[in-house]
């Protein structure tokens, strides 16, 4: 799911006009490069092996957006943005990725990071599919 | 000449339901008060930094909180104060409670299944 995720986010003209340019602005977990403002850092947590032998297994993803210390209004469009784009990359597949279900189970609570200096908030998710 | 009515209630539904909210109650307490120190020891286990005094991965804790019949809550907590950092800074790169959470609460649910059904069986013997 990392990389079908990660391309569809990349590829949405709603988020690129947030400034979501380019991959310089999507990050996956990485916590050591400079990442050019705005950006989103995908963090994914366990997996759960799939129940009752089904092919699909069970994680969850957490969507760190940042941007530098202002409002926090760009921060909210584009998680408003990716609360609509990561439920409708149900039924995605590529060669060996796909994505079943996904369940949007909140955004957190207006943050600062004194690591990389900007404010945050993180969208969370739980999704069903394949995780390699 | 007059006649008389009257209306007959018989509810078999409502005292055994009376019967069973303790019960249930007793259950979910069983199966908090069996995660509490699971979800401790997994946070101080899973705490993905280099200990230098110890205080911050000793400073994690779990507490089943309730006010029974009512609530049950599990709350993971730091008592360092800069246990805030650990969990937002770099994208919450030291984060160890929201990872916890994601864990126990799939176990945790299952836990409060299995407690809550055996409390009723015993009920039932």
């Amino acid at each position: 799911m990392r990389a079908v995720i990660r391309t569809a986010i990349l590829a949405d003209s709603a988020l690129q006009a947030l400034g979501i340019a380019d991959g310089d602005h999507v990050l996956s977990g990485d916590v050591d490069s400079f990442a050019v403002r705005p950006f989103i850092n995908l963090k994914w947590g366990i997996t759960n092996p799939a129940p009752f032998g089904n092919a699909a297994q069970q994680t969850s993803l957490v969507a760190w957006v940042h941007d530098d210390p202002n409002d926090y209004e760009r921060i909210d469009a584009i998680l408003r943005r990716l609360r609509v784009l990561i439920p409708s990359l149900v039924g995605l597949t590529d060669t060996n990725d796909y994505v079943s279900q996904v369940a949007w189970t909140g955004d957190g609570p207006d943050l600062k990071d004194d690591g990389h200096r900007t404010i945050t908030r993180q969208g969370n998710y739980t999704l069903n599919g394949s995780m390699r | 000449m007059v006649v008389k009515r009257g209306i007959f209630d018989f509810d078999s539904l409502s005292p055994s339901l009376k019967k069973m909210l303790p019960v249930i109650d007793a259950g979910v307490d069983l199966a908090f008060d069996y995660i509490e120190p699971r979800a401790s020891s997994m946070m101080r286990t899973n705490a993905p930094w280099v200990d230098r005094t110890g205080n911050a991965r000793n400073g994690l804790f779990a507490e089943h909180q309730k006010t029974p019949m009512v609530v049950h809550r599990l709350v993971l907590y730091h008592t360092m104060p800069y246990g805030i950092w650990l969990e937002i800074r770099w994208s919450g790169r030291y984060a160890v409670i929201g990872p916890t959470m994601l864990e126990v609460a799939p176990e945790l649910s299952i836990v409060v299944a299995e407690s809550v059904k055996r409390a009723i069986d015993l009920l039932g013997d």
